[in-house]
């Protein structure tokens, strides 16, 4: 298994036309999860995100498609692996000044892998027109004056949807191998097809914890849970990988088949909407 | 289906083990749901209930299981018969449980004693309500199996 190489910063394609795959490959779920998420335009690090994964089973995943060589690594300019490695915990070598350049610089060393910190200057509401700033911050942030490399500032953190907001590699062409177009340019190869789509997901424990804490007493909670998975299609549950679960256990659900048929259970059922906290 | 109606279910049948041996008292597991195949174990009393949806409730046991509960009614012989008669008893128990806990309201069949090759053949629920009962280092699960309001037949 190629894990060992799997670089959080590395920007993965899809080898060959998805339609053009051997009607035998057998793959597990979450390998086609992976490789369905695979653009041509975000890091691992994002697309692990985006599904809600594990370093180590994001990682395996990644290096079972590559064994299997349905992935190939792109190629990235230099502005486009500063972007890349500012979404990433890139435990590459580095001295202070390439550290405080790369962007990585501005990510606070916490728990939270990917929370990416604005600098000092920008605003604590980042808008998606913020957020494309901030991904180069650091080599626009040294031309302010007040800049000061080696001061740790307090900055606001960037929330999960800024974070899934980050604004992604230009799009390579068709296969790939065509060199990406120099930073500058990269708002004008802002086509229909440039923006990832927002794929929001459902924690199942946040939604359950939500039932819960509507009912009178846990029996209830439970019954309640119990009555709105009933009108959910077994198959569609299958088909994302539960087939058991517990109250207080979390499933991320990104499928929206899967969360609009619970959002019309819960509706019908109990009558209650999604909560906002349910989405993560 | 009421919880309070389920929360009896569940505590009659856990009294039900706790009487046959006082020094050792079951122990609920976590509940969890359970999609697609239903859980069953090497013996299961099944019933059939009706009412605000459509469905069974069943209690399934691995054979240990059901081989202390013949050694605790005095029962030296454990072979597919006494296993089997052993699971009658249960079902007479998880029937009268349900019709104390559900009555009323619920439509309760007459109690079915299965092995697993027999399950094989019935048409359970995609999804389940289980419910583990821990007792002498072997797990019976108590299973509420409910179907969608639009499934049930006319």
């Amino acid at each position: 298994m190629s894990t060992g190489a799997i670089r959080q910063s590395a920007v993965y394609e899809v080898s060959q036309s998805l339609g053009d795959l051997p009607e035998s490959l057998r793959m597990r779920s979450l390998e086609w999860g992976v490789l369905f998420s695979v653009t041509g335009r975000h890091t691992v690090a994002q697309i692990g995100e985006l599904l809600g994964l594990p370093k180590d089973a994001r990682d395996a995943a990644f290096g079972r498609l590559l064994d299997r060589g349905l992935l190939r690594e792109r190629e990235l300019t230099y502005s486009e692996y500063l972007r890349a490695a500012a979404t990433s915990d890139d435990s590459e070598p580095k001295n202070l000044q390439e550290f405080l350049r790369s962007g990585a610089a501005w990510r606070r060393e916490t728990s939270e892998s990917t929370a990416v910190v604005a600098p000092a200057s920008a605003p604590a509401e980042a808008s998606a027109s913020k957020t494309v700033e901030q991904n180069s911050l650091s080599l626009e942030s040294e031309d302010d004056p007040d800049f000061d490399p080696t001061v740790t500032r307090a900055v606001p953190t960037m929330s999960r949807e800024e974070i899934m907001a980050f604004r992604p590699l230009s799009s390579p062409s068709p296969r790939g191998r065509k060199e990406a177009k120099p930073d500058t340019e990269a708002p004008s190869t802002a086509g229909p097809d440039t923006p990832a789509p927002q794929v929001k997901t459902l924690s199942l424990r946040a939604l359950m914890s939500y039932i819960m804490d509507r009912a009178p007493d846990l029996s209830s909670g439970q019954l309640d849970i119990y009555r709105v998975f009933i009108r959910v299609d077994t198959d569609l549950l299958k088909r994302n990988g539960i087939t058991t679960l517990r109250f207080k256990e979390d499933r991320r659900v990104q499928d929206p088949e899967l969360q609009s048929a619970i959002s019309a259970s819960l509706k019908s059922t109990l009558g209650l909407a999604f909560p906002d906290e349910a989405y993560v | 289906m009421e919880a309070d109606q389920l929360r009896l279910f569940k505590q009659i049948t856990l009294d039900y083990f706790s009487k046959l041996a006082p020094d050792d008292e079951p122990a609920l597991g976590e509940p969890y749901l359970q999609f697609g195949e239903a859980r069953v174990l090497d013996y299961t009393s099944w019933v059939e209930i009706r009412g605000e949806y459509d469905g069974c409730l069943y209690l399934t046991s691995p054979t240990p299981m059901l081989e202390e509960l013949l050694g605790i009614n005095g029962e030296p012989e454990v072979s597919e018969r006494t296993l089997l008669d052993m699971c009658r008893e249960l079902s007479n128990v998880l029937a009268g449980n349900a019709s104390q806990a559900f009555g009323g309201h619920w439509e309760i069949s007459v109690p079915h004693s299965l092995s697993r090759g027999m399950v094989n053949g019935l048409e359970l629920p995609e999804s389940t309500f289980v419910m583990p009962i821990r007792w002498r280092d072997s797990e019976s699960l108590l299973v509420v199996g409910l179907t969608q309001p639009s499934e049930r037949r006319a």
